[in-house]
């Protein structure tokens, strides 16, 4: 008490931010004390979402593991299951025919369109500016529904597998993939429009989470963060992996488009808008140049889980996430058909450490642009949810399963697929 | 007391309630359809309310519980006395002649002024940012509007409102008057969101910033009180740029006669439709169309440009009526 | 850097005895490894020579000493199941409260 009163006289407030609140989407805590409209210091304080997902790995085969690593992140939910793969084939000597070399690619792609439109979105509500909030969420239904007939699910796709993927991309599916491409060519104009030349959203994002370049490296800041920074880093095209390799992927940094780096959340915008004309031209390069073959290199799962249990190896899978680069580090000890030791880096692991220096001396005001940002995802925590009927009645699996394969039928013939 | 100071007593109120609720009903749909949107159903802000005074009514801990308790009923209090004061079409505001421009001036204040101390009281860090922000917010659009009720002191030498709605303001001046009336309604245009704490000002209450700013600690039946003052403000608002400066009436600008209670029908609909086309363009339309300001940069556009423009508009009213 | 192709990763081992789980900090070259050292600290015991910041980074606060959950030797996560998870009787019990 006597503490507060002192804080009361020299007119600093602790303002707590989380881990419940409204410009959180996710759990964490930055306790930021502020003295009129100046921060003036900052702790953040993370842990809230810890499930312990590596020890449940460890628990489980390393088929059930992927699945599980789909789980972490429901946006990334590619990214995690991208890096578990490339990791656990360099374990185990496999190595995946070129046509599912190139589908990974491309559902690897679909799902940097949807983050970042999610991210220009959520960044809009963080400013106040909710139309666009909607308006860019409708547009990220397109691609989601794509996603939906190409794999069934929105989320969660469960594509993947150690050594290729589980689900061709037919003839039907890359008419509808050029159609989206056509669509969010003309969405990713009128977004430049919307997002680079807006007065107001100028002037809420410009110098706003200044991130030097220097500043960037030391903190090990990642992905489309670092590169608003002007740093040239991009996991697809230093360390190339699958279909990556064949395009020659260049890190879409803000020298290149605007002529200087400010590395504020303005440049944050401008990198992820282009990043999407940039995913659609991969798409595009993939489609047209998708080599034929099998889809799987060892096609049986149980002549799989034998070859994981015969097989000693350690291995370090990155893929370039949305976010930045996510790094998944397996070890399989031959013993057992799953991994003994699993460790996740997410990007968003390292783009916390911004945080503290960039929220000291910032605007309250600024406080949830700087977290929105670096677009953090703190791994959605595990949750339960009942679901109900138009009259209140809970609805059980079976309906709930047989409700979504449905939609996802109709939405096949909507795309026409 | 006579019968109608008792019928304006009890029915004005409750009126403005209603119209305010109403507006915001609308507002609501309207903007969700531009967002493309469904929306609530219009008659979602009663049932908001109703909720809200059924509600447990929480009053922190370290509150100054009578401040906390007593400011959302002077803010609705100042709210409704406000609309007493606004003639309704050709209908005599109720308060006519006790006191009148300079008065609602204050009322205005008093409102956003009890938000503040309630914000204050309220003891909770995001409630204090909250209210730290309206009473700078409040010291920068207070001159623009001040200035805009001197310009129509000038042109009417009276500071009645019943006067002004009489005759349109526009027949009194020439010209150079016009534009200078034109730069003054832009300014309160302007004004109109600050003073509503709609966006792009509603800075003390920015959701994602504080948490709901000044309101973040209150609930229940307090939570209803600022949520009836907000919705009686914004239409009691609005209705007074439409006396300021539209009071056309509709037998004038159709050139048609009505007999005595027909034309006190007619015309108090033409005005609340004025009021709702009004409320479309300056509250919905601006609130679906803008981000919000950093407080700083609010300030700053209200103290230079909103202020350089009113003052100009002044200085061409002045000249013409000199 | 910034060329395609032109990132190398380097990985180091180090073995340390378990008896003496010390290593030097390389947070005065990259601040941003103070996460990582930080977990590491916190979920393995190794300490960090150097390191300043040495607040708990995932686990609460009043996390016991000595209890390390990615030891495989000790049984980390189900000591952490143990001491986390209290039922909510025993908390209600603890504050006073009856059940209801």
């Amino acid at each position: 008490m006597a503490n507060d009163k002192v804080s009361k006289i020299s007119k600093r407030y602790e303002i707590p931010i989380g881990p419940i609140h409204p410009a959180l989407k996710e759990p964490i805590r930055v306790e930021a004390e502020v003295k009129g409209e100046k921060v003036v210091k900052v702790d953040v304080k993370r842990g809230f979402a810890h499930r312990g997902i590596e020890y449940m790995g460890m628990k489980r085969n390393a088929i059930q593991t992927l699945y599980l690593s789909e789980r972490i992140c429901g946006i990334c939910s590619i990214s995690h299951p991208y890096a578990f793969v490339l990791a656990s084939e360099k374990a185990l000597g496999i190595e995946p025919p070129p046509r599912a070399q190139y589908i990974r690619t491309i559902i690897a792609e679909l799902e940097r369109i949807h983050s970042h439109i999610l991210w220009l979105g959520v960044v809009a509500h963080e400013i106040g500016f909710d139309p666009i909030l909607f308006w860019t969420w409708k547009l990220r239904e397109k691609v989601l529904d794509v996603l939906e007939a190409i794999t069934g699910n929105r989320i969660n796709y469960a594509m993947y597998m150690i050594g290729g993927v589980r689900r061709d991309i037919k003839e039907s599916h890359i008419l509808a993939l050029r159609d989206m491409i056509d669509y969010y060519r003309k969405a990713a104009d009128q977004m430049k429009d919307i997002f680079l030349s807006d007065p107001i959203y100028k002037a809420r994002t410009k110098d706003v989470a200044k991130l030097s370049q220097d500043l960037a490296l030391k903190l090990n800041i990642v992905g489309p963060t670092a590169r608003a920074a002007g740093l040239r880093v991009d996991i697809r095209q230093d360390i190339p992996y699958d279909a990556y390799a064949d395009i020659d992927v260049r890190a879409v940094v803000p020298q290149d488009i605007m002529g200087e780096v400010n590395g504020d959340a303005y440049d944050a915008t401008l990198v992820r808008i282009y990043e999407i004309e940039q995913s659609l031209d991969i798409i595009e390069y993939c489609i047209n140049n998708m080599p034929e073959g099998k889809l799987l290199a060892i096609p049986n799962y149980v002549a799989l889980l034998t070859t994981i249990r015969k097989t000693q190896g350690e291995g370090i899978g990155a893929h370039e996430a949305p976010r930045g680069e996510v790094i998944h580090y397996v070890k399989y000890d031959g013993t057992r058909d799953g991994p003994v030791v699993w460790k996740v880096i997410a990007p968003s692991y390292n783009n916390i450490n911004c945080w503290g220096p960039l929220l000291l001396g910032a605007e309250v005001a600024d406080i949830p642009v700087v977290i929105a940002f670096i677009d953090p995802c703190l791994c959605c925590n595990d949750r339960i949810a009942f679901v109900k009927d138009e009259n209140g009645r809970v609805l059980d699996y079976f309906e709930i399963h047989n409700m979504s394969v449905n939609k996802t039928m109709k939405i096949k013939r909507m795309l026409g697929v | 007391m006579t019968l109608a100071t008792i019928f304006y007593a009890i029915g004005f109120p409750l009126l403005g309630i209603i119209l305010g609720l109403l507006y915001k009903g609308i507002d609501r749909k309207i903007s969700a359809r531009m967002t493309s949107r469904i929306g609530p159903p219009i008659r979602q802000p009663f049932w908001d309310v109703g909720k809200l005074l059924i509600k447990e009514t929480v009053v922190p801990e370290n509150a100054v519980a009578w401040i906390f308790n007593v400011m959302p009923i002077v803010a609705l209090a100042s709210s409704m006395t406000l609309l007493l004061y606004i003639p309704f079409g050709i209908i005599k505001a109720p308060l006519e002649g006790y006191g009148d421009l300079v008065v609602i001036l204050y009322l205005l204040t008093l409102q956003a002024l009890a938000m503040a101390i309630g914000g204050f009281s309220a003891g909770s860090p995001f409630a204090s940012v909250g209210a730290q922000r309206e009473m700078i917010l409040m010291m920068s659009y207070e001159m623009p509007l001040a200035i805009v009720i001197t310009g129509f002191a000038l042109i009417y030498k009276s500071f009645s409102l019943s006067t002004i709605a009489l005759t349109p303001v526009w027949t009194l001046v020439g010209p150079v008057g016009w534009i200078g009336l034109l730069l003054l309604l832009a300014a309160l245009l302007i004004v109109t969101p600050a003073e509503l704490a709609k966006l792009p000002f509603d800075i003390a209450e920015a959701e994602t910033e504080i948490a709901e700013g000044l309101l973040s600690e209150y609930s229940g039946r307090n939570l209803a009180l600022f949520y009836l003052s907000d919705a009686v403000r914004s239409f009691a608002m609005v209705a007074l740029e439409v006396a300021l400066f539209f009071p056309f009436t509709f037998s004038q600008g159709f050139g048609l006669q009505f007999s005595e209670p027909v034309s006190y029908i007619i015309e108090g609909l033409w005005f609340l439709a004025k009021v709702l086309i009004l409320y479309i363009l300056a509250v919905t339309l601006v609130r679906t169309s803008f981000a919000r300001f950093r407080i700083e940069q609010a300030s700053r556009l209200f103290w230079t440009y909103v202020n350089i423009m009113a003052l100009l508009g002044l200085i061409l009213v002045a000249l013409e009526v000199m | 850097m910034g060329t395609p192709w032109g990132e190398v990763s380097v990985t180091l081992k180090f073995d340390v005895p378990k008896s003496d789980l010390v290593v030097p900090t390389i947070t005065d070259l990259m601040m941003g490894a103070e996460t990582n050292e930080r977990e590491i600290r916190e979920m393995l015991g190794v300490e960090f020579e150097g390191l300043k910041n040495k607040r708990h980074l995932f686990l609460p606060d009043d996390w016991p000493e000595g209890k390390y959950p990615w030891r495989k030797d000790e049984h980390g996560v189900e000591d952490m199941i143990k001491y986390t998870h209290k039922s909510v009787t025993e908390i209600r019990a603890k504050r006073g409260e009856n059940n209801g």
